[in-house]
């Protein structure tokens, strides 16, 4: 009678157990203990190589809104980053202004700091995007890894600075500054993809496509490789950037120009301060 | 204290100067408004060093010529560059003999971007705003003039 009765037992459980599907294996970056199989992207910081701005000069052709915007289109001196208050141009353009990203982990969660304006983006990982994100200049980002690459789509933009190409016969060498391209707004669908990879154990690559059907028939694949180098210890480790300089000469987007003050004046001024 | 204009073009600084103005001198502005042609040497005496982003100022007064004195504004970089670069914020006080190397302003004012401090130390603080950290390197095609060719400007905005 016993052993009948834990024979039905041990049936019972196991119809139990056969009745929940083993539970799926949990993504990468799910983990503390996942850090250790993720590539290293963590350790020390990552300082671009490329050009402040993109060098591709892109074969994926405008729509006709943007070529009517383009048509009447004036270059600028520079980008109102270099202005007053220093208001960030946004993504993908602040990840490549020198100062260099570090990367942190949490499950569920890759960090970048970047240094040029100590801003941090937030990659929510193996997620979905929120129905209607609010706009930021760094967009909501999720990310997963497709092997040993970073996928991050990012959306909900603000009024970021959009870089839609390069001017006509202006790209003769590596670099492109602000004269030389066409920025422009963007529409309401914004959406960047990234691909980040370690090229080698010192060297990242961010692969990036840029979708929006206000701009581009296509989406626009930066043919420009954004390349950054790692620094290692005292070099890696990240510094705080806070626009508070009281410069001689300063970017005025409103003229379009770099005004310049005379540094006897802004060195007395500078000193009053000092004394208070 | 001299005040000493260069006008020569010097190729490799000329390069390191246009390498830095894209690459790694964490970028606030571009470099158009500094003629990276030209090397200009001072020997002054600070002022203020203003450790700050997005930019670091170096203000130091120099003897002109006429025996009067005239305050310059010496654009660096931030202060995370400077740091991984070597500088530091106590590294210059007023009243220290400096001399300096800049790319100056184009329209003539008193105002330069910052490439090598030398202290009365004899300590030289260098790959500051205009130059780039060791190990970076000069993309192909703004390095040196091979010997004997003539020195290129870069393309100068």
């Amino acid at each position: 009678m016993f052993i009948k009765h834990k024979a039905l037992l041990a049936v019972a459980l196991c119809s139990t157990m056969l009745a929940f599907p083993a539970a799926a294996a949990e993504p990468l970056g799910s983990k503390w203990a996942d850090v250790t199989k993720l590539p290293d992207l963590f350790s020390g910081n990552w300082e671009s190589r490329a050009s402040f701005l993109d060098t591709s000069a892109s074969a994926v052709p405008f729509t006709p809104q943007a070529q009517a915007y383009i048509a009447h289109y004036k270059p600028i001196a520079d980008i109102p980053f270099a202005g007053p208050g220093c208001k960030t141009p946004g993504m993908p353009i602040i990840q490549r202004l020198g100062s260099p990203l570090k990367f942190f982990y949490e499950p569920g969660m890759i960090a970048i700091y970047i240094e040029n304006s100590s801003m941090t983006r937030f990659i929510k990982l193996n997620a979905k995007h929120s129905a209607q994100p609010n706009p930021t200049f760094l967009g909501e980002s999720v990310g997963h890894f497709e092997g040993d690459t970073l996928v991050v789509d990012s959306i909900g933009f603000d009024d970021i600075l959009l870089q839609y190409g390069v001017l006509p016969g202006k790209v003769t060498g590596p670099f492109v500054l602000p004269p030389d391209v066409i920025f422009g707004p963007h529409g309401p669908n914004l959406r960047m993809v990234e691909r980040i990879r370690l090229l080698d154990p010192d060297t990242l690559e961010d692969k990036l496509t840029i979708y929006d059907d206000t701009v581009w028939k296509q989406p626009f694949v930066s043919n420009a490789g954004l390349i950054f180098k790692r620094n290692h210890g005292d070099k890696g480790w990240p510094h705080e950037w806070v626009c508070s300089s009281d410069d001689t000469l300063t970017f005025d987007p409103a003229q379009d120009k770099t005004v310049t003050e005379d540094p006897a004046v802004v060195l007395k001024r500078l000193q009053q301060k000092d004394k208070h | 204290m001299s005040l000493h204009f260069s006008t020569r073009i010097s190729g490799v600084l000329a390069a390191v100067l246009l390498a830095t103005a894209a690459l790694p001198a964490s970028a606030h502005h571009s470099a158009a408004p500094f003629d990276m042609t030209k090397q200009v040497s001072l020997q002054g005496t600070v002022e203020k060093w203003v450790w700050a982003n997005p930019h670091s100022w170096l203000y130091i007064r120099v003897a002109k010529p006429d025996g009067t004195q005239e305050v310059w504004g010496l654009e660096a970089g931030s202060t995370g560059m400077l740091a991984r670069s070597g500088w530091g914020a106590y590294d210059m006080k007023p009243g220290d003999k400096v001399t300096v190397t800049v790319a100056p302003e184009r329209d003539g004012k008193p105002i330069g971007l910052l490439n090598q401090v030398q202290l009365s130390t004899g300590r030289v603080l260098s790959a500051g705003a205009g130059a780039p950290p060791p190990g970076v390197d000069i993309p192909a095609g703004y390095g040196a003039p091979p010997p004997g060719a003539a020195p290129s400007a870069p393309p100068v905005r």
